[in-house]
């Protein structure tokens, strides 16, 4: 894509906040950028397409949302095997978040997990390790959310 | 939450239609009306299940760095480790988890080197050890539910 320009960036820094919530929501953004709505969606699109707005969704408190458990684990994967073991990993529907981290010791591989209850979580764990054969890890469960926010980037 | 609430969020959680009236689209798949889903989530964002709508953006795809942060602190300091790393707003999420080290929390910034300040700040005014645990490959980040 052409690099982003000060309309994008215009766009961005409206999108990085509050969408209203209309039956045509777009149009007052639109009208706050001086653009019509189709060249505003449009863009949108094509930064969408372009990897720099991921997803334009609702983000909700997975408390209220009924997923109360949440857990990080961290796996002891061997160099040659985290190409193969992170896909698998990434494939597992709970898992919502997969990353390599080289930083902290042999553990490697970072996932998150998110379920209804910790025994939830502690079947997905097995359900994992069994999936990778990987059975060095260490589980941090959330215990309590101190920040919760959306960066603004613009 | 009845059910059509439940199938809604799944839907508004997944992704919104880029279209003049997104929520008509989705409205289309439940054999409601636009109007409906629109009360429906305006009522979920008032009763906080919904924290925002708007646009996730990828802060690698626009040259920013973001890292994971990790800390020890003991249980009668996490009042003042909160009030002094919630004070950065490159700080977006932060954490209480169980074992040890016991406090994460991920930090968005425009580069690196001020990722570097920002953790040496915390880090002298904690008088802590903060890891610095930042990606080296991504293999996933999907943060949408089914909501059953």
């Amino acid at each position: 894509m052409e690099p982003i320009d000060e309309k994008d960036r215009a766009i961005l820094a409206l999108a990085q906040g509050d969408l209203p919530i209309d039956e045509r929501p777009f149009d007052a953004w639109a009208c706050e950028l001086g653009m019509d709505v189709g060249e505003l969606l449009e863009r949108m699109r094509q930064l969408k397409g372009a990897g720099v707005i991921r997803e334009v969704k609702a983000v909700l408190r997975h408390h209220s949302a009924g997923f109360s458990s949440g857990a990080m684990v961290a796996w002891a994967v061997p160099g040659d095997k985290v190409e193969e073991v992170g896909g698998k990993m990434a494939g597992h529907d709970r898992v919502t978040h997969c990353y390599e981290r080289p930083s902290f010791g042999k553990y490697n591989v970072f996932t998150m997990i998110h379920g209804r209850s910790d025994t939830e979580i502690a079947g997905v764990i097995q359900e994992i390790v069994s999936l990778v054969g990987i059975r060095e890890y260490r589980v941090f469960r959330s215990v309590r959310e101190l920040k919760k926010s959306s960066m603004k980037y613009f | 939450m009845d059910t059509i609430d439940k199938k809604i969020l799944t839907l508004v959680n997944r992704s919104l239609p880029l279209e003049e009236r997104p929520y008509e689209k989705i409205a289309g798949s439940l054999g409601i009306t636009g109007q409906e889903v629109v009360e429906r989530v305006r009522r979920m964002h008032k009763d906080g299940i919904i924290r925002r709508i708007g646009a996730v953006i990828d802060p690698r795809r626009i040259g920013w760095h973001s890292t994971l942060c990790a800390a020890e602190i003991p249980e009668e300091r996490i009042e003042e480790y909160a009030a002094c790393v919630n004070s950065y707003p490159e700080v977006t999420h932060n954490y209480v988890r169980s074992g040890s080290p016991n406090c994460w929390f991920t930090l968005i910034a425009p580069d690196r080197d001020r990722s570097r300040e920002i953790i040496s700040e915390i880090e002298h005014r904690l008088e802590v050890e903060v890891l610095d645990l930042p990606t080296s490959r991504v293999f996933k980040i999907r943060v949408a539910f089914d909501i059953e």
